[in-house]
């Protein structure tokens, strides 16, 4: 069984002219780790909110085709039903995060599902250990960083244990070394989980490492669909405004010019290719990404 | 310009706390003269906004002085300011209130007191400049995420200031709206005013700015040219920034020293060329 | 905005800090009661009094005090209304002091009451767990939407917004663009929360558990024993001996 099915998803919301999504088909087996990406406007928030199912349930709007999440229709069951299956974290740390405290805000989401007191504190604790912010359990939302934050929102999401987690530009509002730990955080949670991971990024130097596929969007639709080496050599990317990382980009204009590199993805594959053309005789010691 | 003399910004022994015991920026002394394009960075809660808000005066040292071509910012007005420093800040949203595109631009020009006649044009101006001429009637709700970028500059251009301070330009923006807005910026340069972003963006700030001034926990670590600081590594690690990702390829290749300063692909394919060759 | 400080929850680890906020609140009401019903000076003194040992207690005083020089101007106001009315000293002075009696009743409910405690008691006293929720969120982010507010009147006064400037009519008017995107952000904001909320299944199920609920203690039986003496004196007094 697919870990998610989009079938002929088309989506226009309600008072739009034009449709945010158009014919959308997109199958994700249960373990992948999926990089959506694509200039602003493309339709990625769109999609995000059709996989938990806020579209259609709570922003009205013509749709047409549906999403399965396990088998389960998103246009017919509730958005507290698919809320158990898939988790989504958005953009914006300050307004997840509704309590007083983020031991209060990560027992929210079992707090809705009536569980058991005993079952909610064993998630609690487990998902400020995961997320590693065990520290931060009686701290209050407004006093953390935003790092901090995103953390606490995504405990809250892991409490309510999906089997995949979806990711909107969880790094829009961090500066960049809270950005790659934020990263570095849902890779690690990936391979203990093991759950299926959508994110939704620009930051595609970063961010590309991680994926074993990436999709891009276009006014849409879906353009690009495939491995990232495939992916992040095509020239559509620069086209539509997305950019080719720059690792990237400096491993192909080598190869252009004749030198025997591959195109490479993140920092630390572009210095051990290119290091290889020096004869392997790195002047001093590799420093990864 | 009719021969103005051109703004120059001056900070001395600035501290600044709004609460006993937090201080929020200690120490703060730095210049910023004319036509010079500076960045300032630094980890989030570094102090880089609280920094920007002294120069048009919106906050007030709690020691030491704020100079506005020589006149403390203490003894003037906000909008006095405000008519030499425009400032964009990081969400244009915080300040959109008009009916169309149209009336948020014209809203500085009033309050800056220009003639109706001169505003007309002023305002005509400003929004080919951002791109913006089939909008004039539109609402700023109804702008994309970028537009509503370029609308909120455009509103500040239109007033003329002498220096440009902008918020946070490239949050929440694609490869292409960025290199927009840098070709937007060194337009703006080359009319001469000053231009300062605040940004985290290492890239950014490489390919449009030649002097970073770097924040770490209300100190100033570093104030240079950029070439310098950002191949500073320790530096850039305590100022909580990656530095840029060319720099740290050439790095990581040995070659570092053979390339302060190279930002561009090109000149980083050449290095790299050369460096087989040898 | 100074008056709000002795209103807004300072985190603490005293008796008052963890007593149950029923009882709590019951027993400022008692007080409040008392300081209405009761007109003699001497005794709103000494209730102020037990006030300002409850707040030392919680090591909130220092808050108290700032609010209530930002409260002064209502208070004038009142010891001058009452002066005009009755040309009475001891009146003005009694009006006064229960003005502050009353202030400060509230006052230390509030720095000693988390919200989501308060949210929490509204829930177990049977209020519908939307409304209380919506309780503790609005007191969540009040200081948000405060930041909101200060970002955008700085981002309108370099704009050179001013807004001290002109007549009457003109300083309205200078609130619009102040008002305007605070509001805009304010229904956006609540958009976004409306979302998050979702995906974490509110509503699944009509009746929430609780992680943490709040127990009554026996410290908190014995405060809940004193508002009622304090209820029971009041009414005595007034009724029976001061009719």
């Amino acid at each position: 069984m697919l870990t998610l099915n989009v079938k002929d998803l088309s989506f226009t919301y309600a008072g739009n002219d034009f449709p945010s999504l158009i014919d959308v088909n997109m199958k994700v087996e249960e373990g992948e780790f999926v990089l959506l990406t694509g200039p602003s406007g493309c339709g990625k928030s769109t999609l995000c909110k059709s996989l938990v199912g806020l579209i259609p349930h709570s922003y009205p709007g013509e749709m047409k085709g549906d999403v399965e999440v396990y088998g389960l229709s998103v246009r017919g069951r509730p958005i507290n039903e698919i809320a158990t299956r898939v988790g989504l974290v958005f953009q914006d740390p300050e307004n997840q995060l509704f309590t007083l405290s983020v031991e209060n805000d990560v027992a929210f989401g079992p707090e809705n599902l009536a569980l058991p007191r005993d079952e909610i504190r064993a998630r609690v604790d487990w998902s400020l250990d995961a997320v590693r912010i065990e520290d931060l359990r009686m701290r209050a939302p407004f006093e953390l960083s935003g790092g901090q934050q995103q953390r606490a929102a995504i405990a809250s999401i892991l409490a309510m244990k999906p089997m995949v987690l979806v990711f909107d530009e969880p790094t829009s509002f961090l500066d960049p070394v809270s950005a790659k730990n934020l990263f570095e955080l849902i890779n690690s949670l990936k391979q203990q989980l093991r759950v299926t991971v959508i994110l939704v990024e620009h930051r595609l130097d970063l961010a590309a490492v991680l994926a074993n596929r990436i999709i891009v969007f276009d006014k849409g639709r879906i353009v690009l669909d495939g491995d990232p080496r495939t992916v992040l050599t095509d020239e559509l990317l620069d086209k539509i405004g997305v950019g080719t990382p720059i690792a990237t980009r400096l491993c192909m204009r080598l190869r252009e010019r004749g030198f025997k590199v591959n195109a490479a993805i993140g920092l630390g594959e572009a210095i051990s290719e290119i290091t290889k053309l020096l004869g392997g005789k790195a002047l001093s010691n590799n420093r990864g990404h | 310009m009719e021969g103005r003399r051109l703004a120059t910004i001056e900070a001395i022994d600035v501290h600044y706390s709004y609460r006993q015991g937090v201080d929020v920026l200690r120490d703060i002394s730095l210049k910023i003269g004319p036509g010079e394009r500076i960045a300032i960075m630094g980890e989030n809660g570094a102090g880089k906004t609280t920094l920007v808000k002294h120069f048009n005066g919106l906050l007030k040292p709690t020691s030491g002085e704020i100079l506005v071509d020589g006149v403390r910012t203490r003894d003037i007005s906000v909008a006095q300011i405000a008519r030499k420093i425009g400032i964009v800040f990081q969400k244009p949203e915080n300040q959109f209130f008009a009916e169309t595109a149209e009336e948020e631009i014209a809203f500085g020009l009033r309050n800056f007191h220009f003639k109706e006649d001169e505003i007309a044009r002023k305002i005509d101006e400003a929004m080919r400049f951002a791109s913006l001429e089939k909008y004039k009637g539109r609402s700023p709700f109804l702008l994309s995420g970028g537009e509503k970028k370029r609308l909120a500059i455009a509103s500040v251009i239109a007033w003329d200031p002498e220096v440009l301070m902008i918020d946070e330009p490239t949050i929440g923006q694609d490869m292409s709206q960025k290199n927009r807005l840098a070709s937007f910026l060194k337009e703006v340069s080359t009319q001469g005013k000053t231009v300062v972003i605040v940004t985290h963006d290492v890239d950014f700030a490489a390919e449009t700015c030649e002097r970073v001034i770097l924040l770490s926990s209300g100190l100033i670590i570093g104030d240079g040219r950029i070439e310098d600081i950002f191949s500073d590594v320790e530096l850039m690690r305590r100022a909580s920034l990656l530095p840029p990702r060319l720099a740290e390829v050439l790095r990581g290749l040995g070659l570092s020293d053979f390339s302060p300063g190279i930002f561009r692909i090109e000149e980083a394919e050449k290095l790299i060329e050369e460096a087989i060759a040898r | 905005m100074m008056a709000l400080e002795g209103f807004k929850f300072r985190r603490g680890q005293s008796f008052i800090h963890r007593a149950d906020p029923r009882m709590k609140f019951i027993l400022s009401l008692a007080f409040m009661t008392s300081a209405v019903l009761i007109m003699r000076p001497e005794i709103l003194l000494s209730i102020l009094v037990v006030q300002m040992l409850i707040l030392a207690s919680g090591r909130c005083l220092r808050d108290w005090l700032r609010s209530l020089k930002g409260l002064l101007l209502l208070l004038a106001l009142i010891f001058a209304a009452q002066m005009l009315v009755t040309w009475s000293w001891i009146s003005a002075i009694t009006y006064s002091l229960r003005f502050i009696v009353v202030t400060s009743t509230m006052s230390w409910f509030f720095l000693t009451t988390s919200p989501d405690d308060l949210g929490l008691s509204l829930e177990q006293i049977g209020v519908p767990s939307d409304f209380s929720f919506a309780f503790t969120m609005a007191i969540r982010f009040v200081p948000v939407i405060g930041n909101e507010f200060q970002s955008v009147y700085d981002a309108q006064r370099s704009r050179g917004l001013e807004m001290e400037k002109g007549n009457f009519i003109q300083r309205i008017r200078n609130y619009v663009p102040i008002m305007v995107p605070v509001f805009v952000d304010t229904i956006r904001r609540t958009y976004e929360i409306a979302d998050a909320m979702e995906v974490r299944a509110f509503g699944a199920k009509p009746k929430r558990t609780r992680l943490n609920i709040l127990v009554v203690k026996p410290t908190d039986w014995a405060l809940l024993f004193a508002a009622l003496l304090l209820f029971a004196a009041t009414i005595y007094y007034q009724f029976f001996l001061h009719p």
